[in-house]
C-alpha cells in the first residue's frame, strides 16, 4: 500500500463526490457566516426591534424576528460560532485523549490494553447529558468546561478505534520490519500507524461533530448554554418553543440550520466511508436474464442448455456453452476453478450473484423455457424438480437454525405437507444418507455437525422432494478423504434409486471415471470438449483435456492456469 | 449460559464500583457546602457549620465517600437536601415516568426501524436511495426540536393528542399511552434511522452469504428466506445497535420532558443541578448508570442467546 498517495487520492474522491461537495459547501458556509458574524452579520443580535417582533422573512430581517424584535439570522451567525467552538473544543479533547491512549492499547496490548478497554467501557456506559448536568452544577455555565468535559466522554470512542486499527495494523509485516531496523515505539507509531487511521478518524471525528452540536443544542435548550441574551442554538429554539402558539415560523429559520449542519457533518462521514475500500453495500436485485428465444431444445433431454453467455458488469463469464442432460444420466462438468463450471450451474438454477445475467442463448429443463419463466415459476421448479449441493457443507447451512427445521421447512413448503408427516420423512432422509443418530443431528445446530455430516445433511435436504434434476457442485471437495469416497457412493446409489439426472461439477476426474455417464469440459468459459467418459479417457481430443487428465492421474489439482496449452 | 451471566455480572460489579466512586468525588467538586444549599444565603457562617458538622459534612472526603459507599451498598444514598426524603424514594418516584417514555421510545426504534431496514434492502434500488436519504435526515433532527413541532402540529393545530402532561399508567392506561406517544415519537426518531441502517446493512451482509443462495435452491420462498433466516442471522448486530442507542435514548427523554412538562427524571435532575442537591445529583448519576449498564447487560446475553454457537457454549 502505498503510504504517499493513498490520503491525498481518497480526500479527493470525498470531495469529489456529490455528497461530499454539499456537505462541506455547507460547513464552509456556516463556518464563514458564523465566525465573521460581526461583520456580516445584517443586524446586532441584541438589537430589540419590539415593533416588529415575530416578523415573517422580509427584505430587512432576512428570516424574520423572534418574541423580542430581534433578527433571527445574526442571532444564528452569532450563536454559530460558539456551538461551532464547543464542538469542535469536545473534538479536539476527545481525539487528544483518545487517540493516544488508543494506539498505547493497541500497540502494548496486555494488562494496558485490559485497563484502558475497561475505562473506555465504563465512559461509553455515562449518562451523558446527566453527567454535563452534574459539570454545569459544578462549574457553572462555562462553557468551556462543559464542553471538555464532553470531549472527556467522547474520547471513549477514539479509544476504541484508536485500538483496533493499531492492533491490526501492530502484526502486519511492515511494522515488524521497521521494529527490526531499529526504530523507536514512538516513530513507528505516528509514521506507520497514524496513516493507517486517519481516515476512520476522520469518519469519528465527523460523528463526533455532529453527536456534540446535539448535545450542546440540548444543554442550551435546558438553559444551560451561553447566559442569555447571548444567542446560542439550542436557546433560540427553547425561545421558539416558548412561543410556538405565537409564531410557528420561529421554530423553522434556526431547526433548520441545527438540522442541515447536523445532516452535513454526519453526510460527510457517509461520503469518507464511501470513499474507503470499505464502503457500505448497495442494493441490487437479482436479474437473471436479458435474453431469451430462438434456441435449439431436444424434447427427449431432460435438460437443454444452449449458446449460454453469461455477464457481470464489465466481464464476460461465460459464451457459447451448449450441454444437455438425459433423465437419469450423470453429466460430469470439469475445469479448472474459474472456468465457469459453477456459474453455468447457477445460471440453470436462476441464482447467478447480483450483477450477473444471461446475455444469450437458452435452458430448456423439463419441456420449459427456463429464461422465459416468470421468477415465480422457477422458484416453483427449485427444490421440487431441480436441486442442488454445495460444495463447502459449513457454509451453506443457515447457523441459525436445527438441522431439522432446515430440512423440514423444504418438505412443508414443497410438497403441501404437515409438519408431523415433513419430521417422519427428515428422519428417514438422513438416516437413508448414512447418519447414525438420525434424531441427535435433527436436534443439532450446523456448528455442532462435522462437514461430512452436514454435506450428509445437504444431499439428503436435496433429494428431499424427489427432484429430476440434481446439480452438484464439487460435492466432495471440501471433506476429507475417506468421506470423500462415502458421499461418493451415497451420491450413486441415490442416483440410480431415484432415476435423477445429475450434473456433477467437478475438477478430478477420478470422481468423472467413478459416477459420471458423460464429460463436458470447459476452459476460460468456453466447452472445450464434449462425449461419453469411456471416449474422452480412451482419447481425449483437445490437449487442455489430456493436460487435465495427466495431472489428475498424477494425484495433481490442475488448479493453475494452463496458458501454455 | 449460566456461566456467562455469571462471568457479566462480575464485570458489571466493578465497572459501577467506579461510576459510582468518580461521580462521588465529581459531585464533591460542587462549590458551596450541603449547609449553605439547605440553609441559604441568609444563614450565618456559624449556622451553616454547625449543620454541615450536625450531617458529617465537615469529615474528611474520604471518610464521607467510606460512609456513602457502605450506604449505597444496602441502597441507601442518603437524603435529598431539598425533600429531604430519601434520595432513592425521589429517584424512584419518577422513574417510572422516564422510562415510560424511554421503553416505548426503544420499542417503536426497534420496530419501525427493523422495517425499515427490511423494506430498504429488499425494496429496490430507488425505495433504498429514498430511505436512506430520509434516515439521514432523521438522524440529524434534534429530539427536542421534533418535540416541539409535533406539539404544534398534533396537539395544537389538530388537537388529537395532549401537549403536555404525563398520566400513571394505573390511573388510566389509554391516557396514558396517549400522553406519551409524542414525546417517544420524539425521542425516537433518532434511534429509529439508526437501527434501520443498522438492519439494512446487516440484511444485506446476510443475503450475500451461501446459506441464503442454497436456501433459495431449495425452493424455500423468498419471503421466509429474508425475513426468517436472514433477519433472524442479522439480529445480533442490531441488538448491539439498540443497546447502544439507550444511553442516547435516556439523554433525549430527559431533555424532552421539558418539552412536555413531564414531571419525571428530567425536571428532577434540573432542579438538583441549580440547587446544588448534591445526594440527590450523584444517586440519579449512579441509578442511570446502572439502568443503562442493566440495559447492556441485557442486550448482551440477548445476543449470546440469538447465538446459538454460543448459547450451547
Amino acid at each position: 500500500m502505498n503510504t504517499e498517495s493513498r490520503p491525498r487520492g481518497y480526500l479527493r474522491r470525498v470531495i469529489g463526490s456529490l455528497r461530499g461537495t454539499l456537505s462541506l459547501g455547507w460547513i464552509a458556509l456556516v463556518v464563514i457566516g458564523s465566525f465573521l458574524a460581526p461583520w456580516l452579520a445584517p443586524h446586532d443580535p441584541l438589537e430589540q426591534d419590539i415593533d416588529h417582533a415575530y416578523a415573517m422573512p422580509s427584505g430587512t430581517y432576512w428570516a424574520g424576528t423572534d418574541s423580542l424584535g430581534r433578527d433571527i439570522l445574526s442571532r444564528i451567525m452569532h450563536g454559530g460560532s460558539v456551538s461551532l467552538l464547543g464542538a469542535g473544543e469536545a473534538l479536539l479533547v476527545a481525539v487528544a485523549i483518545g487517540v493516544p491512549l488508543g494506539m498505547l492499547a493497541g500497540y502494548r496490548g496486555g494488562v494496558v490494553d485490559a485497563v484502558l478497554s475497561r475505562i473506555a467501557e465504563v465512559v461509553m456506559s455515562l449518562p451523558v447529558i446527566v453527567i454535563l448536568l452534574a459539570v454545569v452544577a459544578v462549574y457553572g455555565r462555562a462553557f468551556t468546561i462543559t464542553m471538555g468535559a464532553l470531549g472527556v466522554i467522547l474520547s471513549a470512542s477514539f479509544i476504541r478505534l484508536a485500538r483496533a486499527t493499531t492492533e491490526g495494523k501492530r502484526n502486519e509485516l511492515y511494522v515488524d520490519a521497521a521494529r527490526v531496523s531499529g526504530l523507536g515505539h514512538l516513530r513507528i507509531a505516528v509514521r506507520h500507524v497514524l496513516p493507517n487511521i486517519t481516515a476512520p478518524l476522520l469518519i469519528q471525528s465527523t460523528l463526533a461533530l455532529s453527536s456534540a452540536l446535539l448535545i450542546q443544542a440540548g444543554l442550551g435548550f435546558l438553559g444551560l448554554g451561553p447566559e442569555p441574551p447571548a444567542p446560542s442554538w439550542g436557546s433560540g429554539i427553547a425561545d421558539a418553543a416558548k412561543y410556538v402558539n405565537r409564531d410557528g415560523w420561529l421554530m423553522v429559520p434556526t431547526g433548520a440550520v441545527l438540522i442541515l449542519t447536523v445532516l452535513a457533518f454526519n453526510s460527510l462521514g457517509d461520503a469518507l466511508r464511501d470513499a474507503t475500500a470499505h464502503a457500505a453495500p448497495s442494493v441490487e436485485r437479482r436479474r437473471r436474464v436479458t435474453s431469451s428465444g430462438g434456441t435449439r431444445s431436444d424434447p427427449g433431454h431432460l435438460l437443454d442448455v444452449d449458446g449460454l453467455r453469461v455477464e457481470y458488469p464489465g466481464r464476460r463469464i461465460i459464451d457459447e456453452v451448449t450441454l444437455h442432460v438425459e433423465a437419469g444420466e450423470v453429466l460430469a462438468l470439469v475445469g479448472e476453478s474459474g472456468s465457469g463450471k459453477t456459474q453455468t450451474a447457477f445460471s440453470i438454477l436462476g441464482l447467478l450473484a447480483p450483477g450477473g445475467r444471461i446475455t444469450a442463448g437458452g435452458i430448456h429443463f423439463d419441456g420449459s423455457d427456463l429464461l422465459a419463466l416468470p421468477d415465480k415459476k422457477l422458484a416453483a421448479l427449485r427444490g421440487t424438480r431441480m436441486a442442488y449441493i454445495p460444495q463447502e457443507p459449513m457454509s451453506n447451512l443457515d447457523p441459525c437454525f436445527t438441522i431439522g427445521s432446515q430440512m423440514i421447512e423444504p418438505l412443508v413448503v414443497n410438497l403441501r405437507i404437515g409438519r408431523a408427516e415433513a419430521r417422519r420423512r427428515a428422519l428417514a432422509l438422513l438416516a437413508r444418507v448414512g447418519i447414525n443418530e438420525p434424531e441427535r443431528v435433527f436436534r443439532s445446530y450446523p456448528h455442532e455437525i462435522s462437514g461430512g455430516m452436514a454435506q450428509r445433511v445437504l444431499i439428503a435436504r436435496a433429494v428431499s422432494c424427489e427432484p429430476s434434476l440434481l446439480i452438484a457442485d464439487e460435492p466432495t471437495t471440501a471433506l476429507d478423504v475417506t468421506v470423500q469416497a462415502e458421499v461418493l457412493d451415497l451420491l450413486r446409489d441415490l442416483q440410480r434409486e431415484r432415476r435423477m439426472g445429475i450434473i456433477l461439477v467437478t475438477h478430478d476426474f477420478g470422481v468423472v471415471a467413478d459416477i459420471a455417464d458423460r464429460v463436458a469440459v470447459m476452459r476460460n468459459g468456453r466447452l472445450v470438449e464434449e462425449g461419453p467418459v469411456g471416449e474422452i479417457f480412451a482419447s481425449p481430443s483437445h490437449p487442455y483435456t489430456k493436460m487435465l487428465l495427466d495431472s489428475s492421474l498424477e494425484g495433481r489439482e490442475p488448479r493453475k492456469e494452463l496458458r501454455h496449452v | 449460559m449460566l456461566t456467562i451471566i455469571g462471568k457479566r455480572i462480575l464485570v458489571v460489579v466493578p465497572m459501577l464500583w467506579a461510576i459510582a466512586t468518580i461521580a462521588f468525588y465529581l459531585v464533591n467538586l460542587i462549590p458551596g457546602s450541603p449547609g449553605r444549599t439547605i440553609l441559604g444565603d441568609a444563614a450565618s457562617q456559624q449556622q451553616v457549620d454547625a449543620l454541615n458538622h450536625q450531617l458529617g459534612y465537615d469529615r474528611p472526603l474520604l471518610v464521607q465517600y467510606g460512609d456513602w459507599l457502605a450506604g449505597a451498598v444496602r441502597g441507601d444514598f442518603g437524603d435529598s437536601l431539598q425533600s429531604g426524603r430519601s434520595a432513592v424514594g425521589d429517584v424512584t418516584a419518577r422513574l417510572p415516568i422516564t422510562l415510560s417514555v424511554a421503553i416505548a421510545a426503544t420499542v417503536i426504534s426497534v420496530v419501525v426501524g427493523v422495517l425499515v431496514g427490511v423494506a430498504a434492502a429488499n425494496g429496490g434500488r430507488w425505495l433504498d436511495r429514498s430511505l436512506q436519504a430520509a434516515s439521514s435526515v432523521a438522524m440529524a433532527v434534534p429530539s427536542f426540536w421534533l418535540g416541539v413541532l409535533l406539539v404544534f402540529v398534533f396537539a395544537l393545530g389538530l388537537k388529537w393528542l395532549p401537549a403536555v402532561g404525563y398520566v400513571p399508567f394505573t390511573e388510566d392506561p389509554g391516557e396514558w399511552l396517549r400522553s406519551i406517544a409524542l414525546p417517544s415519537v420524539s425521542v425516537a426518531m433518532i434511534g429509529t434511522a439508526t437501527v434501520s441502517r443498522q438492519t439494512r446493512a446487516a440484511l444485506i451482509h446476510e443475503l450475500g452469504q451461501d446459506y441464503i443462495r442454497t436456501l433459495y435452491a431449495t425452493g424455500v420462498p423468498t419471503r421466509s428466506i429474508v425475513l426468517k433466516h436472514a433477519l433472524r442471522n442479522a439480529s445480533t448486530p442490531i441488538a448491539t445497535t439498540v443497546g447502544f442507542q439507550f444511553i442516547g435514548l435516556l439523554g433525549s427523554t430527559v431533555i424532552v420532558e421539558q418539552v412536555f412538562g413531564i414531571n419525571g427524571l428530567g425536571q428532577l435532575v434540573l432542579g438538583a443541578v441549580t440547587s446544588k442537591d448534591l445526594p440527590l445529583l450523584l444517586t440519579v448519576i449512579v441509578l442511570t448508570t446502572g439502568l443503562v449498564i442493566a440495559v447492556n447487560l441485557i442486550v448482551d446475553l440477548l445476543t449470546v442467546w440469538l447465538n446459538p454457537k454460543a448459547r450451547r457454549a
